[in-house]
């Protein structure tokens, strides 16, 4: 394949080359439906803003439909209280947009560049899952493309099975083509954030909780010792709705070695973040100051060196929070500082069987990419799992296929839904390859006990 | 897949029994992962395959002959991506050495071009077409130092990995943009089973220092390596001396 691109994950540790197809906008059924009969053995994969840190988007040898120019947002209903917009929308577009409208959507990610799209077949969740879920449960209506049926309106009445398998269904049940987002009014773009400052992690998980009681949004940073900041927000100048001009955050370079993941760097930033939090506890922020602060150094995975960040996040249950503790010592003793650990909490599931938040803490820590990671990573996988947790596959790029039914148990309702959209296999991505989510004959053979 | 932190899944090895190879295979899935020795020898693999085996590691064993013809050689290559998906690197490691005073007659030499020249070009060729289509993929070539200035002793041997050697590093350009990779390996002398009894020239190695090298530049970009790496210069050397003093260097090396 001479034509290939270079196709990276947004923490530059996992690349691939293919052949990257841009369709027009707009296009008629039979348009799409010729992309799918396009697409050779390799299989074919959308991709969105490129914001998932490993291999979701990427097709070695196969095709990469890059969906963001299939843009485009309707008016808003304020009866539904809804608005439609096209797959290749990003989240940050639609936010700006809705805000002097007086509305916004309730759940965003941590990104800006996370397209609708995106965002459905990851299943991304805020600082809020508490209050509002995640993105998936915004979705009042979709239309996807499905390799056997054709376009299919999917919602939580009409083909409500398909329409959970493809929330959070990675991008493999079907190419998403448009969303009917549910929407909340919005009082104000400003926003006024506390940070707390705890000096243990068993306090920091008991403010955790407070604050998520009773703010909008909570989230906390830790250090390896398990102290540190949590931050909650709450409107601030109700009324004052135009967006504020975001100063782009300035790219960044790739540093050598492990970067900003080297120990005595990373402790010396865990010290300024304290600090800071402690002189300096109030602060009034834009709503994309807020929601987006992964936008604010573009290039942070060139900062952990050449080989990029791998980010592992989990999630385990209440009453497992030696789990939480043992990953933020453990990786450290093992002389893997993590760039930076965020915890959040989450509240009830929804019915999507790939769906990533669970109740209880979620913890997603940033390391340099290096193969010596690996089987302290690995050994953290088989804790997760026993305790009843999981990883967070749309930001994966390492975890062990054996581990996945463990940690999510509606996976073969998955993928019986999956194979009968697909039953051809067109849909396929490095991150299916890798973890053989699309893979029947492995799951087989698992069953009969050789795998 | 190749993850995150440049773990391979899966690996085949083409010369199931060579020690160097599965040195390579070992050190490229230290905990868990996928492993096919493809060779002649059903028990000799088998031994291997029980002696590789580890808690998540899956070894299994497939038969292919280097003198076979090349539909058997893609036949092989298949099989393996039937068993477990897309192969991530491909170990070529499949050779004989013989002296040349055992090449008594030309079918002898016959036999000895095409288990080390031929077999090992057509393995490249389906190799590479096979990454080349998977769009990723490291193929990881055994040459030898032999390959740079051949000793009068072994100089069919030399031939064939010269040959080999140019092949295989030709093939690799031409990948060039398609995700797939040709890494060649030149290996000095290394102790193992088939260079048992030979004298041990300067900068002699184990299976493992070569693997552990292997390891490291799949991380990389390199195209070519050597092992040990001060090889390179040294045959540099040695491929620009004259025949005469390159001979009675030889000598003393060997006498």
């Amino acid at each position: 394949m001479q034509n290939s691109t270079l196709v990276e994950g947004w923490g530059r540790a996992t690349r691939s080359r293919a052949t990257v197809v841009t369709p027009g906008q707009g296009g008629t059924d039979e348009d799409w439906a010729a992309v799918f009969a396009g697409a050779g053995s390799r299989g074919l994969i959308a991709r969105g803003g490129g914001r998932s840190y490993g291999d979701a988007a990427q097709n070695a040898g196969g095709l990469v439909l890059d969906m963001r120019g299939q843009g485009g947002i309707g008016t808003v209903d304020p009866v539904t209280a809804t608005v439609e917009a096209g797959a290749g929308v990003t989240v940050g577009e639609l936010v700006r947009h809705l805000a002097p409208r007086g509305w916004t959507l309730p759940v965003v990610p941590g990104s800006a560049g996370v397209t609708v799209g995106g965002a459905i077949a990851a299943d991304v969740h805020g600082k809020n899952h508490r209050r509002h879920g995640t993105f998936g449960a915004q979705v009042a209506a979709m239309s996807v493309l499905t390799p056997a049926y054709g376009p299919m309106e999917m919602s939580l009445t009409v083909n409500a099975e398909q329409f959970w398998a493809t929330v959070g269904g990675l991008g493999l049940t079907g190419i998403i083509r448009r969303a009917r987002l549910r929407l909340i009014p919005l009082g104000s773009w400003w926003v006024t954030t506390v940070d707390d400052e705890q000096p243990s992690l068993d306090r920091v998980l008991e403010r955790l909780r407070a604050v998520a009681a009773t703010s909008e949004h909570a989230v906390a940073w830790v250090d390896h010792g398990g102290a540190g900041v949590v931050t909650g927000a709450r409107p601030a100048r109700l009324g004052a709705l135009v967006p504020g001009r975001v100063a782009a955050g300035r790219r960044t370079p790739v540093l050598p070695g492990r970067g900003i993941a080297w120990p005595p760097v990373s402790a010396a930033a865990d010290r300024v973040r304290r600090f800071a939090a402690r002189i300096r506890p109030r602060h009034e922020r834009s709503l994309a100051e807020l929601h987006f602060p992964l936008d604010a150094l573009p290039g942070w995975a060139g900062l952990h060196g050449r080989r990029g960040l791998v980010q592992y996040q989990f999630t385990v249950p209440f009453g497992a929070e030696d789990v939480l503790a043992e990953a933020l010592h453990g990786t450290r003793s093992a002389g893997f500082a993590p760039s930076l650990s965020v915890l959040k909490l989450f509240a009830e599931a929804n019915p999507a069987p790939l769906s990533f938040p669970a109740p209880g803490w979620s913890l997603a820590m940033d390391f340099a990419a290096r193969a010596a990671l690996a089987p302290v990573l690995d050994r953290l996988d088989e804790r997760v799992a026993a305790a009843g947790g999981r990883v967070y596959l749309v930001k994966d790029s390492r975890v062990r296929p054996d581990l996945l039914d463990a940690m999510y148990p509606g996976l073969a309702r998955w993928r019986a839904v999956r194979s009968m959209l697909d039953p051809e296999h067109r849909l396929v991505s490095d991150l299916a390859r890798r973890l053989r989510l699309t893979d029947q004959r492995i799951s087989d053979l698992v069953e009969a006990g050789h795998a | 897949m190749r993850d995150g932190l440049g773990r391979p899944q899966t690996v085949l090895l083409l010369g199931g029994t060579s020690g160097i190879g599965q040195a390579i295979a070992g050190e490229l899935l230290p905990y868990a992962g996928n492993l096919i020795l493809a060779g002649r020898d059903p028990e000799a693999l088998a031994e291997a395959a029980q002696r590789l085996d580890g808690p998540r590691r899956q070894v299994s064993t497939l038969h292919y002959d280097a003198l076979a013809p090349a539909a058997a050689t893609v036949d092989a290559l298949a099989t393996a991506a039937a068993r477990y998906g897309d192969l991530d690197v491909i170990v070529l490691a499949v050779g004989v050495l013989a002296e040349e005073a055992a090449l008594t007659d030309t079918p002898a030499v016959e036999q000895a071009m095409r288990t080390n020249l031929l077999g090992p070009l057509l393995a490249v060729h389906a190799a590479a077409a096979r990454l080349r289509a998977q769009g990723h993929g490291t193929l990881v070539v055994l040459s030898s130092v032999a390959a740079v200035r051949t000793r009068d002793g072994l100089f069919s041997y030399g031939v064939a990995k010269s040959a080999l050697d140019v092949y295989a590093r030709r093939i690799g350009r031409s990948l060039r943009g398609s995700g797939a990779r040709v890494l060649v390996v030149r290996p000095g002398h290394v102790r193992t089973r088939m260079t048992a009894g030979l004298p041990e020239p300067p900068f002699t190695t184990g299976p493992a220092e070569v693997a552990a090298r292997v390891g490291r530049a799949l991380n990389g970009r390199a195209s070519l390596i050597h092992s040990p790496a001060v090889l390179r210069p040294v045959t540099t050397v040695l491929r620009m001396l004259p025949t005469a003093l390159y001979r009675r260097l030889q000598e003393g090396t060997t006498s």
